[in-house]
This record gives C-alpha cells, sequence and structure tokens, in this order.
C-alpha cells in the first residue's frame, strides 16, 4: 500500500484540530445560551466588535454629514434665513410644551402615577443590527454618556418601546427588538381594555413589520387604529409605554382562525440611530 | 504568520462592518455577508485548510454578534471555506471573476447548511432574501479577492514559496 505524502497528513490533522475547536465553541455557547450573554469567548468576541462597529458608525456618519453638508453649501445661506424664522417659531412652541410637560406630570401626580424621569434614561447610539430579516432581530448599542447598560433595561425610542437589552458589557449592550420572533410583550389595547401578548411578525407576511397581539378573546372590541401600550402583566416592562397602533385584525368570531391583531409600531426600526435605554425601577 | 494575522484583522473588521452596515446601502434590508465572501476568497486564495480556518473564526465571530443561528452560521463557513479552497490551484483561481461566482455559490452553500441546521419558517420569502445576499455578495467579492490574492502573492503558501 501506498503511502499519503506528508503534507497530506498535516492538512488533515489540521482539520482535525480546526474541527474540535468549533465543536468545543459550539458546546460553550450552546451551554451558556439560556442567558443569551453566550459562552466567555463570545463576550471576548463581541468586546472586540463593538468598539469597531462603533467608529465604524461614526466615520459612517461624518462622511455622510461631510458629503450631504458639501452638496448642500450653496442652499446654505437661504435655509440660514429660513431656519432662523423656524427657530423663532419652535421657541414659542417649546415654551407651549413646558407648559403641557408641567400639567401632565401634574395630572399624573394627581392619579397616584409616576411619570418617566430622564434620571434613568440613557442615551445611547446605535452601532450595528441584523442584516437579514430570517435572523434574530437585535440592536448593538453604546451609551453616549459612559453609563452603565444592564440586561433587562428597556430601550425606547422617541419614547416608543423598541425592545430590551439582552446582554450588556458596560457602557454597551445589544438588545433584542420587538421585531424578533421571540419577541414577548404584554400589551393592552386602548380604549378596551383588552389584554394580549404581543409577538414578533410573521417573516413570511406582506408587511414583515407587523407586530402580532395573540392570546386575545375571540370576541375582543378590538377595532383599526386602536392604540396599544406595555401592560404591566409580564412583569418585565412597566404599563403605559406606547407600542403602536392596530393595522388590521383577523381571525376572531365566526371564522376559524383565533383572533390576531396586526399592529403597526411606532418606532421606525428601519431609522434606529440613537435610542434611550429606560431602567424601570425594581419590584 | 503575517498573512494569519492580516486575513484575521480583515475578518474581524469585515465582522464589524457587515454588523454595522448603513441601513441606506442595504439592498432590501439585507446587507452583504462579507465575512462569508472573505472566507471564500481566503479559501480560493490560500487552500482547504486556511478556508476552513477562516470559516471557523468567521462563524464564530458572527456567532458572537447574534448575526444567525450560532451553529448554522460556524458550519455553514466552515464548510464554505473548505469548498472554496478546492478551487485554489484550478485554472480559472487567479482570474478576478472566480471570485463573483464562488460567492455565489458560497452563498447557496451556506443558505443550505441554514436550511439543514436552522430552517425558516418561510421558504419563499427566505429564497428571495437569499437571492439578494448572494447577488450583493458576488458584487463585494472582487475586492476582497483582489485583496486575498496580493496577500497570497506577497506571503505565498509554503510549497510555493
Amino acid at each position: 500500500m501506498r503511502r499519503r505524502p506528508f503534507h497530506q497528513h498535516q492538512e488533515w490533522q489540521s482539520l482535525a484540530v480546526l474541527t474540535l475547536i468549533a465543536i468545543a465553541l459550539l458546546v460553550a455557547h450552546h451551554r451558556a445560551r439560556a442567558g443569551r450573554d453566550g459562552s466567555r469567548a463570545d463576550r471576548v468576541a463581541r468586546a472586540v466588535l463593538m468598539p469597531l462597529q462603533e467608529t465604524l458608525v461614526v466615520i459612517w456618519e461624518r462622511s455622510a454629514h461631510t458629503a450631504g453638508g458639501l452638496t448642500r453649501a450653496r442652499r446654505l445661506t437661504q435655509e440660514n434665513a429660513r431656519l432662523k424664522a423656524e427657530n423663532a417659531q419652535l421657541e414659542a412652541r417649546l415654551i407651549q410644551g413646558q407648559e403641557l410637560r408641567n400639567a401632565y406630570r401634574e395630572a399624573l401626580e394627581a392619579f397616584g402615577l409616576k411619570p418617566l424621569t430622564g434620571a434613568d434614561e440613557i442615551p445611547a447610539r446605535v452601532i450595528g443590527s441584523s442584516t437579514r430579516r430570517f435572523i434574530r432581530q437585535t440592536i448593538d448599542l453604546v451609551s453616549l454618556d459612559g453609563r452603565e447598560v444592564r440586561k433587562q433595561d428597556i430601550v425606547l425610542w422617541n419614547k416608543f418601546l423598541v425592545g430590551r437589552i439582552e446582554s450588556a458589557q458596560g457602557g454597551r449592550a445589544r438588545a433584542t427588538l420587538l421585531l424578533d420572533p421571540d419577541s414577548g410583550v404584554a400589551a393592552v389595547v386602548q380604549p378596551s381594555d383588552v389584554q394580549g401578548a404581543l409577538v414578533g411578525p410573521d417573516p413570511g407576511a406582506r408587511d414583515a413589520g407587523l407586530l402580532r397581539l395573540v392570546h386575545l378573546e375571540r370576541d375582543a372590541p378590538i377595532a383599526v387604529n386602536d392604540k396599544v401600550y406595555t401592560s404591566d402583566l409580564g412583569e418585565v416592562y412597566p404599563k403605559g409605554i406606547p407600542v403602536g397602533t392596530v393595522e388590521e385584525v383577523i381571525g376572531g368570531a365566526g371564522t376559524a382562525e383565533p383572533k390576531t391583531a396586526l399592529v403597526k409600531p411606532y418606532a421606525d426600526f428601519g431609522n434606529l440611530t440613537y435610542v434611550t435605554v429606560f431602567r424601570p425601577e425594581a419590584p | 504568520m503575517l498573512f494569519i494575522l492580516a486575513h484575521v484583522a480583515a475578518l474581524i473588521a469585515g465582522a464589524a462592518l457587515q454588523r454595522a452596515w448603513p441601513q441606506g446601502l442595504r439592498l432590501g434590508n439585507v446587507a452583504p455577508d462579507l465575512v462569508l465572501v472573505l472566507v471564500a476568497c481566503a479559501g480560493i486564495t490560500r487552500g482547504r485548510v486556511a478556508g476552513y480556518a477562516a470559516g471557523l473564526l468567521g462563524g464564530f465571530l458572527l456567532g458572537a454578534a447574534g448575526q444567525g443561528h450560532y451553529t448554522a452560521v460556524v458550519v455553514g463557513l466552515m464548510a464554505v471555506g473548505f469548498l472554496a479552497g478546492q478551487v485554489r490551484g484550478t485554472v480559472f483561481a487567479d482570474h478576478v471573476l472566480v471570485a463573483p461566482v464562488v460567492a455565489l455559490l458560497a452563498t447557496l452553500i451556506a443558505a443550505v447548511v441554514q436550511l439543514v441546521v436552522s430552517p425558516p419558517s418561510h421558504f419563499l420569502p427566505w429564497l428571495g432574501e437569499v437571492g439578494k445576499l448572494a447577488v450583493y455578495n458576488a458584487a463585494a467579492s472582487p475586492l476582497a479577492y483582489v485583496w486575498a490574492r496580493a496577500l497570497a502573492r506577497r506571503w505565498p503558501p509554503r510549497a510555493e514559496a
């Protein structure tokens, strides 16, 4: 029998070693999967990738800003005059807004409720996101003021619910979006007060951006344009965070399908650049 | 040793760039799979073992970043790296146009692995997404190939040096 050349043995030995490393990594990952943080090796990889992502996003933003500024250079003078007029109007609206905010706080206090205060809100920049529809829908974010982000913190976009932090390392974190197939939020529909579970969209649907409100009574009085908020039934999110509006109601009484409301989220998931991380009070 | 560092650095940068790919440059919410393209190019230019190793590192990075099902990504990229390594040494391997073809095939191989390991809930929409991804990967591949070929010429494999 002819002996195989040495370099071939070496190649298969290398392949075998690499396969063993792969198996070890997979086992470590799946053993640590319950916590969503991944294995230690995963955390090290994220600690290397996230600062790089942050740098790339900043470079991209600055390049886009510079390119946009150059193309708009001719219009800047006219725009300046228009902005001055707009500024005066906005200042007036700001004063009006402040008055409304005070009235809102007074009303909440009258009902014994606590407003969302700025002290628990951490501004954050989105530095990465899932690049396909048929994979887990997550975003990577970094705190802008250096404050620590924690697992289970809530992510908002303009006060609207976006998702929840699933793993965090200092000021950097990964959040599961409402669009994730595994996402689940206890929700309440207003004005009917119907409770349900808001789950991720059907990835095969025509509009894959619509969340599904399920576990509804067959004759639940839900109508198009009803508002959906978080409820405290799930004990994960504080109640009252706006999520979206009912876009369509399918199934229910008189049909074979269970009643499901398709909810259009307020958050613009295709345009998440900056978000707010909110830490609810411990129960 | 330096070529290994160069490939590792490229894979890390590729994984970060893929995850941070701007929304405005996505093709129907699909960004190119830069790591897959880099793994395929490492395989074409340096052979099966290098492709396999690049697939392992690339899959580990993407899996840790949450970019797909961990097992499917690792196994898929290792398979891609190994199979792309089979192309090395053929008459076509030194032509830049081999890169888009290999990138197309690599996307399909990774998709088949995903189909087996973590089947999607809806086949046809998923297939459409794979099609977009394959086109985007093919478009991105020549640049990665030129870079990988330059590395292979600068530091040729031991047998050819």
